[in-house]
């Protein structure tokens, strides 16, 4: 009888293990294949958000901007939108001009580095979070295939019950904070 | 088969601890995390409501940048440098002496992308930097502008030597934090985006290093032909001068500004 309740108990655990998402420090990495209709997004964590916007960012394609500038926007909050609509062109500059096809993207760690929560005066609730997404992506332009590193901080809100994208950080800031 | 049985059940429950429950080891956000929760803080309650007035007010214009700058340092505990009374377009700065104008040039702050697919981004933020020369010749350059002042500093992190003090030591900080390069053919434009949540995270890294009071006045640094830079930041009448850079004497000027 012990040892029944002994083997129950593991299978409990494995069965738990199965299905949580784990450390939500690191998830394990998954490989994105773009394809003509991008899943939607479940954006109910920074990690999940901060994960789609730049899977979504880096699957781009010079053939079809369009497609790619609607989901950024689909992603981001009013302040993200301003983002992208005064950096669209300045970033798709290098897409454009030399025919570049995003192949693949893997996201290997999706880390929250900071995050914090605020309740205003009409008792709404805002969280802001700093999210460092690595990774890699493999593309192809005029000038060959490319496999590079994705080391990405951005910053993500949740200001209606979904989490959403804010702004681009700094990649070099991370090492500004890890030398201090 | 008891001894076993509690050894497995031990094993199994720290399992369960890190795997399952997802528990980070000890130490798993270390320095960078503080920093950033320094910047989280910052950036909702400036607002004193939400992200979003946040960003509305940042990205309205840099004064309103600057005032939400004010409001959050104004109770920063330490002051770097003396005064500058009267700000650019002034002739005489502190422990330079008189200076002559010769003309002002803008530059872009722009931010490097971490996917590689793209290039940089622009914050949308554009400095005016006024240049002069000193009775020696030397280069004098000044941002009084907030936003100026922060954009200056972070685009000139290696003009110093010693990295102690005064603007060298604020712009290797900042420098360090955000790493922003300039560029005068941005595309930037008008209206172009103002939000700059790295103001708010340098600021907040540097809140107990006594860089606080940075959007006090602005900024200026002092080039010689050493290559010594000293330069101040303050709005603190109460606060004691940096002393000097000592300077050879030197023959008179040169030509070249940037303009």
């Amino acid at each position: 009888m012990r040892v029944l309740r002994f083997l129950v108990l593991v299978l409990w655990l494995g069965l738990v293990s199965g299905c949580s998402g784990a450390n939500p420090l690191v998830r394990p990495t998954a490989t994105v294949v773009p394809t003509a209709t991008p899943t939607t997004a479940r954006l109910t964590s920074p990690e999940s958000a901060a994960r789609e916007v730049i899977q979504a960012m880096a699957l781009v394609n010079y053939r079809d901007p369009q497609v790619w500038k609607t989901k950024m926007l689909e992603l981001s909050t009013n302040e993200g939108k301003q983002f992208w609509q005064a950096n669209f062109d300045r970033m798709l500059a290098d897409v454009l001009a030399h025919k570049r096809v995003a192949e693949s993207v893997s996201i290997e760690t999706v880390t929250v580095l900071g995050q914090e929560s605020r309740t205003d005066s009409q008792n709404r609730a805002t969280s802001a979070a700093v999210v460092l997404v690595t990774g890699r992506v493999v593309y192809a332009d005029d000038r060959g295939r490319h496999d590079d590193p994705i080391n990405q901080p951005l910053l993500v809100a949740n200001l209606d019950g979904q989490w959403k994208f804010v702004m681009l950080l700094s990649p070099d800031a991370l090492q500004g904070y890890t030398r201090r | 088969m008891k001894i076993i049985r509690t050894i497995v059940l031990t094993v199994l429950c720290v399992w369960f601890w890190f795997t399952v429950l997802g528990v980070p080891p000890l130490g798993a956000q270390g320095p960078q995390a503080s920093a950033l929760n320094s910047a989280m803080n910052a950036l909702l309650s400036l607002s004193g409501s939400s992200t979003q007035a946040y960003v509305a007010r940042i990205s309205a214009s840099p004064s309103q940048a600057w005032n939400a700058g004010v409001v959050t340092f104004a109770n920063a505990p330490q002051l770097i440098g003396g005064l500058i009374p009267n700000g650019v377009g002034q002739v005489t700065l502190p422990n330079i002496g008189p200076v002559i104008p010769t003309g002002s040039y803008t530059q872009d702050l722009i931010i490097p992308s971490g996917v590689p697919l793209f290039g940089n981004w622009n914050t949308g933020i554009r400095t005016t930097v006024n240049t002069y020369v000193d009775l020696y010749g030397n280069r004098v350059e000044a941002a009084v502008d907030p936003l100026a002042a922060f954009n200056y500093a972070l685009t000139h992190t290696n003009y110093d030597t010693n990295q102690q003090s005064g603007l060298a030591f604020l712009a290797n900080v900042l420098g360090q934090s955000l790493s922003g390069s300039s560029s005068s053919a941005s595309g930037g434009g008008e209206g172009a985006y103002r939000l700059d949540p790295g103001l708010v995270f340098a600021f907040n890294t540097n809140y107990g290093q006594g860089l606080g009071t940075l959007f006090g006045v602005g900024v200026y640094v002092y080039e010689t032909p050493t290559g010594v830079v000293g330069g101040q930041v303050s709005d603190n009448p109460g606060e004691p001068p940096l002393a000097p850079p000592s300077l050879p004497p030197l023959p008179v000027p040169t030509s070249s500004e940037e303009v």
